[in-house]
Protein backbone atom coordinates (compact mmCIF):
# COMPACT_ATOMS: atom_id res chain seq x y z
CA UNK A 1 0.00 0.00 0.00
CA UNK A 2 2.74 2.52 1.00
CA UNK A 3 4.79 1.43 -2.47
CA UNK A 4 1.23 2.47 -4.21
CA UNK A 5 0.89 5.58 -2.45
CA UNK A 6 4.49 6.33 -3.56
CA UNK A 7 3.72 5.41 -7.17
CA UNK A 8 0.71 7.89 -6.85
CA UNK A 9 2.62 10.86 -5.49
CA UNK A 10 5.56 10.62 -8.02
CA UNK A 11 2.62 10.44 -10.97
CA UNK A 12 1.36 13.71 -9.63
CA UNK A 13 4.93 15.16 -9.04
CA UNK A 14 6.12 14.02 -12.12
CA UNK A 15 4.47 17.41 -14.55
CA UNK A 16 5.53 20.33 -11.88
CA UNK A 17 8.70 18.63 -12.61
CA UNK A 18 8.77 18.62 -16.11
CA UNK A 19 7.13 22.18 -16.09
CA UNK A 20 9.88 23.44 -13.58
CA UNK A 21 11.32 27.06 -14.71
CA UNK A 22 11.30 28.28 -18.53
CA UNK A 23 10.79 25.83 -21.10
CA UNK A 24 11.56 26.64 -24.84
CA UNK A 25 9.23 24.78 -27.80
CA UNK A 26 10.37 25.73 -30.99
CA UNK A 27 7.89 24.04 -33.54
CA UNK A 28 9.78 23.69 -36.94
CA UNK A 29 13.57 24.00 -36.74
CA UNK A 30 14.18 23.11 -40.10
CA UNK A 31 12.95 25.22 -43.35
CA UNK A 32 13.73 24.56 -47.02
CA UNK A 33 12.49 27.76 -49.31
CA UNK A 34 13.16 25.60 -52.58
CA UNK A 35 14.33 27.44 -55.41
CA UNK A 36 14.61 31.45 -55.41
CA UNK A 37 16.07 33.90 -57.47
CA UNK A 38 19.44 36.28 -56.61
CA UNK A 39 17.86 39.51 -56.14
CA UNK A 40 15.93 39.75 -53.15
CA UNK A 41 15.51 39.30 -49.37
CA UNK A 42 14.29 35.03 -48.20
CA UNK A 43 12.63 35.21 -45.16
CA UNK A 44 11.07 32.47 -42.43
CA UNK A 45 9.45 32.90 -39.16
CA UNK A 46 10.13 30.22 -36.11
CA UNK A 47 7.52 29.77 -33.60
CA UNK A 48 8.83 29.96 -30.11
CA UNK A 49 6.46 29.44 -26.91
CA UNK A 50 7.53 29.30 -23.54
CA UNK A 51 6.09 25.72 -22.01
CA UNK A 52 7.14 26.01 -19.07
CA UNK A 53 6.21 28.19 -15.88
CA UNK A 54 9.19 30.53 -15.53
CA UNK A 55 10.22 33.75 -17.62
CA UNK A 56 11.73 32.26 -20.77
CA UNK A 57 14.26 34.81 -22.11
CA UNK A 58 15.32 34.47 -25.53
CA UNK A 59 18.15 35.71 -27.72
CA UNK A 60 19.49 34.74 -31.54
CA UNK A 61 22.71 34.66 -32.76
CA UNK A 62 22.49 34.43 -36.74
CA UNK A 63 24.98 31.57 -37.37
CA UNK B 1 1.80 40.71 -14.88
CA UNK B 2 4.44 43.21 -16.84
CA UNK B 3 4.28 44.11 -20.12
CA UNK B 4 5.82 41.17 -22.06
CA UNK B 5 8.93 42.24 -24.33
CA UNK B 6 9.97 40.55 -27.60
CA UNK B 7 12.19 38.80 -26.36
CA UNK B 8 10.87 37.70 -22.55
CA UNK B 9 8.35 35.44 -22.64
CA UNK B 10 5.82 34.83 -19.44
CA UNK B 11 4.57 31.18 -18.94
CA UNK B 12 2.60 30.51 -22.07
CA UNK B 13 3.26 33.20 -24.34
CA UNK B 14 4.62 32.94 -27.90
CA UNK B 15 6.87 35.01 -30.16
CA UNK B 16 8.53 34.48 -33.79
CA UNK B 17 12.08 35.07 -34.97
CA UNK B 18 12.49 35.55 -38.15
CA UNK B 19 15.17 34.56 -40.28
CA UNK B 20 16.44 36.17 -43.18
CA UNK B 21 18.61 36.14 -46.38
CA UNK B 22 19.22 38.87 -48.79
CA UNK B 23 20.26 37.10 -51.97
CA UNK B 24 21.98 39.91 -53.62
CA UNK B 25 25.03 38.15 -51.89
CA UNK B 26 25.03 35.38 -53.75
CA UNK B 27 27.90 35.72 -56.22
CA UNK B 28 27.65 33.14 -58.96
CA UNK B 29 23.97 31.63 -58.81
CA UNK B 30 23.46 28.19 -58.27
CA UNK B 31 24.46 27.82 -55.25
CA UNK B 32 23.33 26.41 -52.42
CA UNK B 33 22.44 27.38 -49.31
CA UNK B 34 22.93 26.49 -45.82
CA UNK B 35 22.30 29.10 -42.95
CA UNK B 36 21.16 28.84 -39.40
CA UNK B 37 20.91 30.94 -36.10
CA UNK B 38 20.98 29.89 -32.56
CA UNK B 39 17.82 30.43 -30.22
CA UNK B 40 19.98 30.65 -26.72
CA UNK B 41 17.93 30.80 -23.49
CA UNK B 42 17.33 30.09 -20.17
CA UNK B 43 15.68 27.02 -20.63
CA UNK B 44 17.87 24.84 -18.21
CA UNK B 45 17.10 21.53 -20.02
CA UNK B 46 17.72 23.44 -23.69
CA UNK B 47 19.88 26.40 -23.47
CA UNK B 48 20.42 26.29 -27.07
CA UNK B 49 18.47 25.51 -30.19
CA UNK B 50 19.64 26.01 -33.98
CA UNK B 51 17.22 26.85 -36.24
CA UNK B 52 18.28 26.09 -40.12
CA UNK B 53 17.43 27.67 -43.71
CA UNK B 54 18.24 25.84 -46.85
CA UNK B 55 17.54 25.79 -50.45
CA UNK B 56 19.00 26.90 -53.83
CA UNK B 57 19.10 30.26 -55.30
CA UNK B 58 19.13 29.79 -58.95
CA UNK B 59 20.02 32.53 -62.05
CA UNK B 60 17.33 34.06 -64.20
CA UNK B 61 18.52 32.11 -66.92
CA UNK B 62 18.75 28.52 -65.01
CA UNK B 63 17.77 26.18 -67.25
CA UNK B 64 18.53 22.93 -65.42
CA UNK B 65 15.55 23.28 -62.98
CA UNK B 66 12.06 21.52 -63.91
CA UNK B 67 10.34 24.93 -63.28
CA UNK B 68 10.92 28.74 -64.13
CA UNK B 69 9.75 31.47 -61.85
CA UNK B 70 9.29 34.99 -61.94
CA UNK B 71 9.87 38.09 -61.34
CA UNK B 72 12.13 37.96 -59.22
CA UNK B 73 10.55 39.98 -56.48
CA UNK B 74 7.59 41.51 -56.09
CA UNK B 75 6.89 45.14 -55.57
CA UNK B 76 3.86 46.27 -53.09
CA UNK B 77 3.51 49.91 -52.61
CA UNK B 78 0.03 51.66 -51.60
CA UNK B 79 -0.45 52.51 -55.50
CA UNK B 80 0.79 48.83 -56.52
CA UNK B 81 -1.08 46.24 -54.19
CA UNK B 82 -1.52 43.71 -56.51
CA UNK B 83 1.17 41.40 -58.40
CA UNK B 84 1.94 38.29 -60.24
CA UNK B 85 3.91 35.44 -60.13
CA UNK B 86 4.53 33.73 -63.29
CA UNK B 87 5.79 30.31 -63.66
CA UNK B 88 6.23 27.51 -65.94
CA UNK B 89 6.66 23.83 -65.47
CA UNK B 90 9.35 23.18 -67.87
CA UNK B 91 9.84 20.36 -68.07
CA UNK B 92 9.05 17.87 -65.21
CA UNK B 93 7.36 14.55 -64.85
CA UNK B 94 4.18 15.45 -63.04
CA UNK B 95 1.89 18.20 -62.85
CA UNK B 96 2.11 21.08 -60.54
CA UNK B 97 -0.44 21.42 -57.66
CA UNK B 98 0.82 24.90 -56.16
CA UNK B 99 0.46 25.16 -52.59
CA UNK B 100 1.39 28.32 -50.19
CA UNK B 101 3.41 26.85 -47.11
CA UNK B 102 4.49 28.27 -43.84
CA UNK B 103 3.30 31.06 -42.47
CA UNK B 104 2.84 34.66 -43.85
CA UNK B 105 3.85 37.60 -42.08
CA UNK B 106 2.31 40.16 -44.11
CA UNK B 107 -1.55 40.62 -44.76
CA UNK B 108 -1.98 38.74 -48.25
CA UNK B 109 -4.51 37.44 -50.74
CA UNK B 110 -2.88 35.01 -52.78
CA UNK B 111 -5.01 33.23 -55.38
CA UNK B 112 -3.51 30.21 -56.76
CA UNK B 113 -3.94 28.38 -60.04
CA UNK B 114 -7.66 26.28 -59.65
CA UNK B 115 -6.25 23.47 -61.69
CA UNK B 116 -2.58 21.59 -61.66
CA UNK B 117 -0.42 22.76 -64.43
CA UNK B 118 0.90 20.19 -66.69
CA UNK B 119 4.71 20.19 -67.85
CA UNK B 120 5.19 22.48 -70.68
CA UNK B 121 2.14 24.86 -69.20
CA UNK B 122 2.44 27.99 -67.59
CA UNK B 123 0.38 29.07 -64.28
CA UNK B 124 -0.10 31.90 -62.24
CA UNK B 125 -0.16 33.31 -58.64
CA UNK B 126 -2.21 36.12 -58.19
CA UNK B 127 -1.27 38.38 -54.75
CA UNK B 128 -2.61 41.20 -53.14
CA UNK B 129 -0.78 43.04 -50.63
CA UNK B 130 -4.59 44.15 -48.36
CA UNK B 131 -2.16 45.23 -45.30
CA UNK B 132 -1.69 48.97 -43.81
CA UNK B 133 1.43 51.09 -44.90
CA UNK B 134 4.30 49.94 -42.60
CA UNK B 135 6.05 52.39 -41.01
CA UNK B 136 9.53 51.09 -42.83
CA UNK B 137 10.31 49.14 -45.57
CA UNK B 138 9.52 45.69 -45.55
CA UNK B 139 11.34 42.30 -47.53
CA UNK B 140 10.33 38.59 -47.18
CA UNK B 141 9.60 35.93 -49.19
CA UNK B 142 6.29 33.51 -49.89
CA UNK B 143 7.44 30.15 -50.20
CA UNK B 144 4.77 27.67 -52.74
CA UNK B 145 4.80 23.95 -52.95
CA UNK B 146 4.54 21.96 -56.15
CA UNK B 147 3.99 18.58 -55.57
CA UNK B 148 6.63 17.62 -57.63
CA UNK B 149 10.36 15.64 -56.46
CA UNK B 150 12.63 17.46 -58.70
CA UNK B 151 11.49 21.11 -57.80
CA UNK B 152 9.38 20.53 -54.44
CA UNK B 153 9.42 24.18 -53.38
CA UNK B 154 9.49 27.59 -54.28
CA UNK B 155 10.07 30.90 -53.00
CA UNK B 156 9.34 34.50 -53.88
CA UNK B 157 11.07 37.69 -52.82
CA UNK B 158 8.83 40.51 -52.10
CA UNK B 159 9.16 44.02 -50.78
CA UNK B 160 6.61 46.33 -49.63
CA UNK B 161 7.83 50.21 -49.69
CA UNK B 162 6.86 51.92 -45.99
CA UNK B 163 6.61 55.25 -44.97
CA UNK B 164 9.72 56.51 -44.39
CA UNK B 165 11.81 54.20 -46.63
CA UNK B 166 14.42 52.08 -45.42
CA UNK B 167 15.13 51.35 -41.49
CA UNK B 168 17.71 53.25 -40.51
CA UNK B 169 21.16 51.73 -39.37
CA UNK B 170 21.32 51.79 -35.41
CA UNK B 171 23.87 53.74 -33.76
CA UNK B 172 27.43 52.15 -34.03
CA UNK B 173 28.06 52.71 -30.79
CA UNK B 174 25.99 50.58 -28.50
CA UNK B 175 26.00 49.41 -25.24
CA UNK B 176 23.72 46.53 -24.28
CA UNK B 177 21.86 46.20 -20.96
CA UNK B 178 23.53 44.30 -18.37
CA UNK B 179 20.51 42.73 -16.54
CA UNK B 180 18.29 40.00 -17.24
CA UNK B 181 20.53 38.01 -19.65
CA UNK B 182 20.06 34.34 -19.86
CA UNK B 183 22.72 32.21 -17.96
CA UNK B 184 25.38 31.87 -20.68
CA UNK B 185 24.41 35.02 -22.53
CA UNK B 186 27.06 37.23 -23.06
CA UNK B 187 26.18 41.40 -22.93
CA UNK B 188 28.75 41.66 -26.03
CA UNK B 189 27.53 42.27 -29.47
CA UNK B 190 27.76 38.95 -31.65
CA UNK B 191 30.67 38.10 -32.44
CA UNK B 192 29.95 36.91 -35.57
CA UNK B 193 30.63 39.19 -39.02
CA UNK B 194 26.98 38.99 -39.53
CA UNK B 195 25.49 40.83 -37.18
CA UNK B 196 21.58 40.82 -35.83
CA UNK B 197 18.66 42.67 -37.63
CA UNK B 198 16.60 44.68 -35.84
CA UNK B 199 18.83 44.28 -32.71
CA UNK B 200 16.51 46.66 -31.40
CA UNK B 201 14.19 44.40 -30.45
CA UNK B 202 16.33 42.57 -28.13
CA UNK B 203 19.02 44.90 -27.41
CA UNK B 204 16.85 48.43 -27.53
CA UNK B 205 20.62 50.19 -27.90
CA UNK B 206 20.84 48.71 -31.10
CA UNK B 207 23.41 46.43 -32.63
CA UNK B 208 24.67 47.45 -36.39
CA UNK B 209 22.55 45.88 -39.36
CA UNK B 210 23.06 43.93 -41.91
CA UNK B 211 20.81 42.21 -44.41
CA UNK B 212 21.63 38.44 -43.70
CA UNK B 213 20.17 38.13 -40.27
CA UNK B 214 17.96 36.68 -37.76
CA UNK B 215 15.11 39.27 -35.83
CA UNK B 216 13.00 38.98 -32.56
CA UNK B 217 9.50 39.32 -34.20
CA UNK B 218 6.43 41.09 -32.39
CA UNK B 219 4.87 39.02 -30.60
CA UNK B 220 1.45 37.57 -32.50
CA UNK B 221 -1.88 36.83 -31.68
CA UNK B 222 -1.42 34.26 -29.23
CA UNK B 223 -5.27 32.49 -30.40
CA UNK B 224 -2.91 32.17 -33.39
CA UNK B 225 -0.55 29.08 -31.38
CA UNK B 226 0.43 26.53 -33.10
CA UNK B 227 0.19 28.87 -36.77
CA UNK B 228 -1.54 27.22 -39.62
Amino acid sequence: MKKLLIVIALVFMTPAFVLAGARIQVLERNWNFGLAHKGGPLSHPYWIKNIGDDTLRINVRPG
Amino acid sequence: MAPVQKDVLAPGDSTVVELVFNTNSVARPPMNLNKHANIMSNDSTLAVVAINFEGKVVADTDTVSTMVFGPNILQFSPNDRKQEIIFENVKDSVSFNIKLVGYVMDDFAIKLPGKPIAPGKKGKIEVEWKGDLPEYDVGRSLTFKTGSKSSPQFSAAYSIKGAKGARPAPPKQMKPPQANNPPGISNRPPASKEAVKGAANSWPQGIPVKADSAKIENPLDQKQWPPK
